[in-house]
């Protein structure tokens, strides 16, 4: 039999200021509730009053485009991300990440803001949008600021949120003209329950206009710890091949801090997994097919 | 603590304390509960469709579903429903109680979507539901065969 709640009250601000003095005031905030009700349960979060956000409702929007990036919403429910053009095309490693959801109702119920300020290693979505660049707008009862997803993520379970601060907008840059992502995962086989679940990687990889040289990438690796961002210098200004990707999977896979003590069986995985990842965004950039940028370059050269 | 009025299966209830109550607390008191295994969301047995979507009574606020339409297994009277439930007791996909309901609930929102579907895909539409008898074959045979009258009416 599931326990029931500690009794509480629900509120329904109307704007972000009313939330946010609310939630200075001792209130837990509520959206999807995926992870916060098992807490309520089991006793980890106690709460009188929840700040529930279905009233703000510039909160419930969604915008992709190559040009303008990708701007999530705090109330946005991660399947709404399925269904968009743009998400799919050019945002592909936040797209899969949503798609490899463990179950479809937990992706219809949950927030992608609520996924992220759960700041748990096994949250897929952290690690697309790192590797997308992602930015978190973060307002509070003494303003508004803008930090990046990676320092957002400082420990696990504990954001670097300040008492009273709602995180209300996800902004990712739109990817460049011959820009392509990629995610992928794999579950692990666990021997003791603090064993992590799985491995996930995403990559971004960017190519300049003459579509021959990289001259930007992001690889990240999460699922063993909170989205860590690899350093892949040398990829940058060559020509992408399946060696060059190997060698990078193994540097990453050698300096990231959470496979250190890892045994060879992992490590393996790991580098398989990232070399892949990087090998299908790079797959992307070089097909994108954006028709407005071929409009762009027709009218560069007829003037 | 105030009263909820819950639309379930068309008819409106009222549940006492309602807005303190997660959904499945909410059904179970109004005798209209499906199983609730894990609590987390996770095995998918408690699903149920608010708004006509999918979601786990278990990890929903009562108090967060206000004026939207929520429809158990029991409730299913639809077309749609209705050939998924007697498909199910034709196979006898529905023996189980514990994954059962989650099943239907499932394997209905993928039919209303369209009845013209493939075999993979109504495994995917099944991916978030735990049948603890790992008997999977027999509840994607059963949306199949509901798939296949639905079509059949529709021609």
């Amino acid at each position: 039999m599931i326990s029931t709640l500690p009794p509480f009250t629900i509120l329904h601000p109307k704007t972000l200021a009313e939330a946010s003095l609310a939630l200075h005031d001792g209130a837990v905030l509520v959206a999807g509730a995926c992870a916060l009700i098992p807490k309520l349960r089991s006793g980890i979060v106690t709460a009188d009053r929840l700040v529930s956000l279905d009233r703000v409702p510039e909160l419930n929007n969604l915008s992709a485009h190559p040009r303008s990036g990708l701007r999530i919403g705090a109330s946005v429910r991660a399947a709404r991300l399925l269904p968009d053009i743009w998400t799919g095309k050019r945002f592909a490693a936040v797209h899969e990440a949503v798609e490899q959801f463990d179950a479809p109702h937990i992706a219809r119920m949950s927030t992608v803001a609520g996924n992220l300020c759960a700041a748990r290693p096994d949250h897929d979505l952290a690690v697309a949008l790192v590797a997308m660049g992602a930015e978190v707008t973060l307002q509070g009862v003494e303003g508004t600021r803008q930090i990046d997803l990676a320092s957002f993520l400082q420990a696990p379970d504990r954001p670097a949120l300040m008492r009273g601060e709602i995180l209300t907008q996800i902004v990712c840059p739109g990817p460049g003209t011959d820009g392509g992502s990629a995610f992928k995962k794999l579950p692990l086989v666990r021997r003791h329950a603090d064993a992590p679940r799985r491995l996930s990687v995403a990559a971004a990889i960017r190519y300049g206009t003459e579509r021959h040289k990289i001259i930007a990438a992001t690889l990240v690796l999460g699922g063993v710890c909170l989205p860590w961002r690899a350093r892949v210098d040398g990829l940058v200004g060559e020509i992408a091949d399946d060696l060059l990707f190997q060698r990078a999977a193994e540097a990453a896979a050698g300096l990231a801090p959470a496979l250190l003590g890892a045994d060879a069986p992992l490590r393996r995985q790991a580098i398989a997994l990232l070399r892949d990842c990087m090998a299908q965004a790079n797959a992307r950039a070089l097909a994108r097919h954006d028709h407005f940028d071929d409009a762009d370059e027709l009218a560069a050269e007829s003037s | 603590m105030t009263d909820l009025v819950l639309t379930l299966n068309g008819t409106p209830r009222i549940v006492p304390n309602g807005d303190n109550l997660t959904l499945i607390e909410a059904l179970r008191l109004l005798d209209a509960a499906p199983p609730a295994l894990c609590g987390e969301g996770a095995c998918g047995s408690c699903l149920v469709l608010v708004g006509q979507q999918p979601v786990a009574a278990c990890l929903t606020l009562a108090g967060l579903v206000g004026a939207a339409a929520v429809e158990t297994v029991s409730g299913l009277a639809d077309p749609v429903g209705q050939a998924v439930r007697k498909a199910f007791a034709e196979t006898a996909a529905d023996r189980c109680p514990l994954c059962s309901a989650g099943m239907m609930v499932a394997a209905t929102y993928a039919l209303r979507i369209s009845a013209w579907i493939t075999a993979d895909e109504v495994r995917a539409a099944l991916l978030g539901q735990t049948c603890r008898c790992s008997g999977y074959d027999l509840q994607v045979g059963a949306v199949m065969k509901a798939a296949a009258a639905l079509q059949e009416r529709a021609t």
